[in-house]
């Protein structure tokens, strides 16, 4: 993944909690292993990094959003950002193929 | 068979009645509109198209304020809006939800058309407002569409909301020369899904936004349009969308020359 450490998929996780929102349903509460950005990414984010998905969404990140962060493996090599502290659900991004600093 | 108008959910409505408009995606029939919709999103493409010869064009794109919400916030919620734009109910894009509704907003087509039908999509595979040349979309922190040019992306600051880190971005827009500005808050729809979509617990919001709209006009000349994507219904103590529900299909949809 562009702006990631090669090898990023071995580095520790923690255990978090997410709680998500629906566009349909109440809110969910998922315990997942996920990795924090920070330490997954090649650069630290100054001003801001730009996650581009593979369906073609993309989101802003600033240096906060970045430090609270995490990837969650989907499986088949697919990761999904997610936000522990954040139950925006249109943050949730799956499948991002590059973190870009602007 | 789920019937509905603007304001009401009509129970075992009969099915045969002529003044039934069918709602379809995919080919399948998901609910009918009692009284045929006198405006529809899809207005807002051919609208912004035929303004543009004659001047600017603002498009002020407030995600999740149903038709609704908009009855039911107290008049002192939402002045300025109620006072200059004076909406009327637009039926919205079935499934509704952000992406379908917005991609018809701006291709004036339905889902099977652009091909947008989930929160999945992204890739609406006809023209969209932002062919225009020079045209600028304010988004908040996330570019929901892949459209022809991307969108400004903006971040809240220490402090600042959502849609406040939008309206600093979009009255740098305004004050350009860009033909079409398009605007999307995107903090309402955030706090409904958090605290339900009951207008005295919104009132807070609904204040800061038109404060935004009010400041957005202020500085704008030329055609001004104000709707939203979708509303929302109440589902325990929070809100969501995505039903063939009155609350979810028919959204405020107004104009002004400014």
């Amino acid at each position: 993944m562009k702006g990631l450490k090669e090898g990023f998929e071995s580095l520790p996780r923690t255990r978090v909690t997410v709680r998500t929102t629906s566009a349909s349903g109440p809110a969910r509460e998922d315990v997942m292993d996920a990795i924090p950005l920070c330490s997954a990414l090649e650069q630290p984010v100054r001003t801001r990094v730009i996650v581009r998905a593979e369906d073609g969404a993309a989101l802003a990140l600033s240096p906060q959003d970045a430090a609270c962060a995490c990837l969650a493996p989907l499986g088949d090599g697919i990761w999904q950002l997610i936000f522990p502290k954040d139950s925006t659900r249109r943050r949730f991004l799956k499948h991002p193929v590059a973190f870009e600093a602007d | 068979m789920q019937v509905i108008t603007p304001l009401f959910n009509l129970a075992d409505f009969p099915e045969n009645t002529r003044a039934l408009t069918p709602c379809t995606l995919q080919g399948e029939t998901v609910g009918a509109f009692f009284l045929a919709p006198r405006r529809a999103i899809t207005d807002v493409y051919a609208r912004v198209m035929r303004a543009l010869p004659a001047g600017r064009v603002l498009l002020l794109y407030i995600d999740g304020l149903g038709y609704s919400l908009y009855e039911r916030a107290c008049p002192a919620s939402l002045p300025f809006i109620r006072r200059t734009f004076a909406c009327t109910a637009a039926r919205t894009a079935y499934p509704p939800l952000t992406q379908p509704c917005m991609a018809s907003m701006l291709t004036g087509v339905w889902p099977d058309a652009h091909g947008v039908l989930s929160r999945r999509d992204h890739r609406p595979r006809v023209p969209s407002l932002m062919a225009v040349p020079g045209a600028m979309l304010i988004e908040a922190d996330s570019e929901l569409l892949a459209l022809e040019q991307p969108p400004v992306l903006t971040l809240a600051q220490a402090g600042e909301s959502v849609d406040a880190a939008v309206l600093r971005e979009a009255l740098k827009a305004v004050r350009t020369d860009a033909p079409l500005v398009i605007v999307h808050f995107h903090g309402l729809d955030d706090m409904e899904h958090d605290v339900g979509d009951d207008a005295a617990r919104l009132r807070g919001k609904l204040l800061e936004l038109d404060d935004a709209v009010r400041a957005l006009c202020a500085g704008f000349h030329g055609t001004a349009i104000l709707c939203a994507d979708h509303g929302a219904h109440r589902d325990g103590a929070s809100a969501g969308h995505g039903r063939f529900d009155c609350r979810d299909m028919f959204v405020p949809y107004g104009e002004a020359v400014l």
